[in-house]
């Protein structure tokens, strides 16, 4: 059961790591044509801080997972 | 794998669906997110608000940079939100233009600054244009009309209050009918004032020389049944100048008259004679500008109107016999821009030495009507916040005077001003106004705001103004009105 719960976390991590990824490359690509959308309310830094977070988790999760 | 047998089927299903499902939340979550910022960018409604508290690095727990930024220069500010200098500077980004905005600020005036001044005028501007500096000014903190709104009987009178030190008049309107402003003081207050000179006598075959004067001039004259008649010679010092020079002639404010003059007509050293000579106006005040930079010289003006005062400032430039003029204001800024020139000044009895070239003199003097300023310079820029005149028969006051830092308010009994005194909370003034923004430049998004505290020099940490927050709450056409406007 426990590598089912294991394997069911990295999933929905891997969800949310798509997620960030997509918020992140949206609020570039709107940054850049409609100027100030998004710095003015957020800092892009903080998304790209569980960003890598989540990256290094899933990455570190797949390399040293028990096969 | 045993594990599996059986049930994996059915957990592999229900995986999948918890994932899909994720999934689909977040992808809500983003359309949200995305959606509620691309309604703040495009403000359908036509209003938008935005608050910055200058005492916190961030704007919100997003750590967004907010709107309402750049406060500074950095050289004159200092624990993130005091000002030690001035002027002062903050930007509004917003997505689109805005007709008006009311802002709410909360500041400090720090107690060093109340005791050192005697005059302590707080005003914010929106810009206008850049390129020329231009602002529009709205005031914030006045503190001797905060005394005048206590101590003086108040009328409030079609969004300006008229203060009167007895209570002499109903009102505003009662006071305007007696067209006697002699004892009036205006604060940011524009008055259709139709001036008249009692007993004026026109000038029948007057006329006088002025001296040579260098760049920019405007003058008044005054004129009843007669021509406006000038004869001017001007010419270029600087063959590389390429800037034009400018003549205009306004009545009420209205031009009625304007000339340019292209760097091309001074070409080869020539000089430009031109004469001014408009007939059949009406009585009445006049006002001459003579725009041009300091390249250009005013060599001789021949002047046919015994009535003529300068407004401001005169640049005297290469006067044989030095020179002989008269002012209102008894405070003076003087500059001498060549070290031939360099002399004394004589005001009234008081001398003065005017000794280093392109250093700015302040002199003040007692003497209150008609100043006396003598000179056997060859040349001196000299001006104050008055008016001069060649003569002391020239002279003619066609200005009501303004609420500055140089005016005595015991010297007057009437006071018309748009002025909203702030209220205390805390130890701190919250000033509430409303400003324009219909004209204002808009860069790169960006409106851009200036803080004049004259009272800020710059000398130390203890003199400061502490902006706490500014709270801006902007309003234009709707998304509704601009596709109405679009379509019909």
């Amino acid at each position: 059961m426990l590598f089912f719960r294991k394997e069911k976390t990295k999933e929905y991590l891997i969800e949310v790591f798509y997620f960030f990824s997509k918020i992140l490359i949206l609020s570039f690509v709107l940054e850049f044509f409609l100027p100030g959308l998004i710095i003015t309310y957020f800092n892009l830094n903080i998304f790209l801080f569980f960003w890598i977070l989540l990256f290094i988790i899933i990455l570190g999760n797949i390399c040293f997972s028990k096969k | 794998m045993e594990i599996c047998l059986g049930i994996c089927h059915n957990v592999i299903k229900e995986k999948g669906m918890n994932r899909k499902k994720l999934r689909i939340y977040l992808n809500i979550l983003l359309f949200v997110f995305f959606g509620v910022l691309f309604f703040l960018y495009i403000s359908p409604l036509g209003w938008a608000t935005y608050k910055k508290d200058f005492s916190r690095k961030y704007n919100n727990i997003f750590l967004g940079k907010g709107a309402i930024y750049k406060l500074g220069p950095v050289d004159r500010l200092f624990d993130k939100n005091k000002l030690s200098g001035e002027p002062a500077y903050f930007y509004l980004k917003t997505n689109r233009n805005f007709d008006s905005a009311k802002i709410k600020m909360k500041y400090k005036i720090s107690d060093q600054v109340v005791q050192k001044n005697n005059f302590i005028n707080l005003e914010l501007g929106v810009l206008l244009n850049e390129e020329n500096w231009n602002y529009r000014f709205y005031p914030i903190y006045n503190n001797i009309l905060n005394d005048l709104y206590h101590n003086w009987t108040k009328q409030v009178d079609n969004q300006a209050v008229f203060l009167q030190r007895e209570d002499k008049f109903k009102g505003l309107t009662d006071y305007l009918n007696n067209k006697d402003f002699s004892s009036l003081l205006l604060y940011n207050y524009n008055l259709n004032n139709d001036f008249v000179l009692k007993d004026y006598q026109g000038g029948d075959n007057y006329k006088t020389t002025l001296p040579a004067l260098r760049g920019s001039h405007v003058f008044y004259t005054y004129l009843k049944d007669e021509s406006l008649k000038f004869d001017f010679s001007f010419s270029n010092l600087d063959q590389s100048n390429k800037n034009n020079l400018d003549l205009f002639v306004y009545l009420n404010d209205d031009v009625i008259f304007s000339k340019s003059f292209s760097a091309e007509e001074f070409l080869n050293n020539q000089i430009v004679n031109f004469s001014l000579d408009l007939v059949d106006l009406p009585e009445s005040v006049y006002k001459i500008e003579v725009r041009a930079n300091d390249n250009f010289i005013i060599n001789k003006t021949d002047v046919y109107l015994p009535k003529l005062v300068f407004l401001h400032k005169l640049n005297l430039y290469n006067t044989k016999n030095g020179f002989d003029v008269f002012s209102n204001k008894n405070n003076f800024r003087i500059k001498s821009l060549e070290s031939l020139c360099l002399a004394d000044v004589n005001i009234n009895d008081s001398k003065f030495s005017v000794d280093r070239i392109f250093q700015q003199f302040n002199f003040n003097v007692d003497g209150r009507g008609i100043n006396n300023i003598q000179s056997d310079s060859c040349g001196m820029l000299i001006e104050n916040n008055g008016l001069f005149s060649f003569s002391i028969e020239s002279f003619f006051n066609p200005l009501i005077s303004s609420l500055a830092s140089d005016v005595s308010v015991d010297e007057y009994n009437f006071v018309i001003a748009k002025y909203q005194p702030p209220t205390e909370l805390n130890n701190y003034y919250i000033s509430e106004l409303e400003i324009d923004l219909r004209g204002a430049q808009r860069k790169k998004g960006e409106y851009r705001f200036i803080i004049s505290a004259p009272f800020l020099k710059n000398e130390d940490n203890l003199q400061y103004l502490e902006i706490k927050d500014i709270e801006i709450v902007l309003s234009g056409k709707s998304l509704f009105d601009k596709i109405k406007e679009y379509l019909f």
